[in-house]
């Protein structure tokens, strides 16, 4: 029986690398966003015992990717700085070399997910399938909820600021016309609804003319 | 009916075929609803346009033949059924007291690079290794007797970075696609030291890319499409389209960048440095007009022949993959139907025409100056 230390020591000294069954996956995910890189590493915890790293700063990405070998890397696939990963992979020798999964056209339907999502998965040569394929479906499904929860926080925003500007509008409409805080809302949807805009809209173009003229 | 086409680009210039078949309609006069997506970077272009969900992309003339040999990450039949431009890209080094080389003086440049190498290579950002930046830099350090690998240490980032890359001190110098030379020089970070139109005058640069499977279930929409770009290309050479033009690339979706400095590549005349040197190129963007859009074979052969080694791939299979990615028949065949000049071969001798000339026939097709720094040709077999 080989004890874990040793297991190790032979791992780092051979020349090419034997993945297990019984190693846990080392998963690098490369992500600026420490958000979205929360999220993943939280979701992959839940999945399965692996070994996760996270690279924030892609600067030395070469070095760092020899030292943490990783079995499979996971990089947004709008990330701009993609094209340089893409340029130090290329760069390192053959068995510690990954290969974007596209390069394996088989499963079409999840590499299309993938794409979807915005998830790129570069993984080692000689790594099975179906050891790949719950770390592809835990990464989209945490790119989407990523996405969802960026877009509720901007919708949050976007109402919080309008709600500012029109509460701005109804207090300049109250000042200037004597009106109560229902009549100023009145004002500005009537004018909204007459010229087929929308309220905050009429809001913003009063604060802005009150700004110019005040 | 009208037929949506999914397209990638990334923001450079040399987009403007496809933003000008949008803008100006000409894609909608063809029932093609253009639906264009800013890109940030080539590899997620190539993602996408292999894997549908692009129909068809803005690509590095040299990125079709390397998908379809299987280089580069995907494995996927990219066909390039026309040019959208040809040069476009700057070489600018970093200011650091020393005089740049004289500009587009290719005997200059080469003697800067050998002497800035002289203890590493020095270091150069390029937007990605499939590209013309790269094998235009290869081909000019081979041609020169030297070994790219000891002369050149390449970096590779979208062209929209490399100007922090540079000013960060991580690279000596970038070859660029316009106009992000132009914002380089403007800031002061850099200097202009050579176009790729000194190394090759008819270098293709960008090239519609589409798939090859695609191409084939949907001949008459890509014939459309061909059409519109076309019509887009001739209207861009048009002198009273240039404000116009300007402007409309210089918008947050496409673009991005002060109208003056896009001018800049367009009008041939370029700042230098930050003193507002000014350098006269009329070949440093071939981008209107009727004979840019030509995919001629010789000119991917040239690609596969002079890149086959640096991929690793053998040079007969990549020179065999390129000359059917490029698809003048298709072309062609598009554009048969307005009744184009065309010329009458698929295929030339690369680097023979000093100057404007015509070549067909029925002698209304002009071409050129397609010459090599060296006046060398290259002659595909």
């Amino acid at each position: 029986m080989q004890c874990p230390f040793t297991l190790r020591v032979h791992k780092s000294l051979s020349s090419k690398r034997k993945i297990t069954v019984t190693d846990p996956l080392h998963i690098v995910v490369i992500d600026p966003d420490k958000e979205r890189a929360f999220l993943i590493v939280d979701g992959l915890r839940e999945t399965m015992d692996y070994k996760i790293s996270v690279i924030g700063e892609t600067l030395g990405l070469a070095r760092k990717l020899r030292d943490l070998e990783p079995d499979i890397i996971l990089i947004d696939l709008e990330d701009p700085s993609r094209d340089s990963f893409e340029q130090v992979i290329t760069a390192l020798g053959p068995s510690e070399r990954p290969v974007a999964m596209f390069v394996d056209q088989t499963d079409d339907k999840m590499m299309r997910a993938a794409i979807d999502a915005g998830v790129s998965a570069y993984v080692v040569n000689g790594l099975r399938k179906d050891r790949i394929k719950p770390v592809l479906e835990t990464a989209i499904a945490r790119f989407h909820s990523f996405g969802r929860m960026k877009a509720e926080l901007e919708a949050t925003k976007t109402a919080l600021a309008e709600r500012k500007t029109i509460d701005r509008a109804k207090g300049l409409l109250m000042k200037a016309r004597g009106l109560s805080e229902e009549e100023a809302y009145a004002v500005l949807r009537k004018t909204a609804m007459d010229q087929g805009r929308r309220v905050s809209e009429v809001a913003d173009g009063l604060v802005t003319a009150a700004g110019l003229l005040l | 009916m009208t037929t949506p086409i999914h397209c990638g680009f990334i923001p450079l210039t040399d987009a403007a075929p496809l933003i000008v078949a949008h803008e100006l309609g000409f894609a909608e006069e063809e029932n093609i609803a253009l639906n264009l997506t800013r890109e940030h970077s080539w590899s997620s272009i190539r993602d996408k346009l292999a894997f549908g969900v692009y129909d068809a992309a803005h690509m590095l003339a040299p990125m079709p033949i390397a998908m379809s040999l299987g280089k580069g990450q995907v494995n996927s039949k990219i066909i390039a059924p026309m040019v959208l431009s040809m040069n476009g890209d700057s070489f600018v080094f970093r200011t650091n007291g020393e005089a740049p080389p004289r500009f587009n003086d290719t005997n200059d440049f080469i003697q800067y690079l050998v002497k800035q190498s002289a203890d590493a290579p020095i270091r150069i950002g390029v937007p990605f290794m499939h590209s013309m930046h790269v094998a235009l830099l290869r081909f000019l350090i081979k041609q020169s007797g030297l070994n790219p690998a000891e002369v050149v240490d390449f970096s590779v980032a979208p062209p929209f970075v490399l100007a922090e890359v540079l000013k960060s001190g991580e690279v000596d110098g970038v070859f660029v696609g316009a106009p992000w030379g132009a914002q380089i020089t403007d800031s002061g970070t850099g200097s202009l030291a050579l176009n790729g139109s000194a190394i090759w005058a008819a270098a293709p640069e960008k090239v519609l890319g589409v798939r090859h499977e695609w191409g084939e279930r949907n001949k008459t929409v890509l014939h459309r499409l061909i059409r519109a770009i076309y019509r887009a290309q001739l209207w861009i050479e048009r002198p009273s389209s240039q404000d116009t033009l300007c402007e409309i690339l210089a918008r947050s979706k496409y673009v991005g960048i002060q109208a003056d400095l896009i001018q800049q590549a367009f009008s041939g005349q370029m700042v230098l440095d930050a003193k507002g040197r000014v350098g006269h190129d009329p070949l440093a963007l071939r981008i209107g007009g009727s004979s840019v859009g030509f995919p001629w074979i010789s000119a991917a052969i040239w690609i596969a022949q002079n890149e086959a080694s640096a991929w690793g791939v053998d040079e007969k299979w990549a020179i065999e993959t390129a000359k059917n990615c490029f698809r003048p028949d298709i072309y062609r065949d598009a554009l048969m139907s307005i009744s184009t000049p065309m010329p009458d071969g698929n295929s030339k001798v690369e680097g023979t025409l000093n100057e404007r000339q015509t070549i067909n026939a029925a002698q209304d097709y002009y071409l050129g100056p397609d010459r090599f720094y060296d006046g060398s040709v290259f002659d595909p077999k």
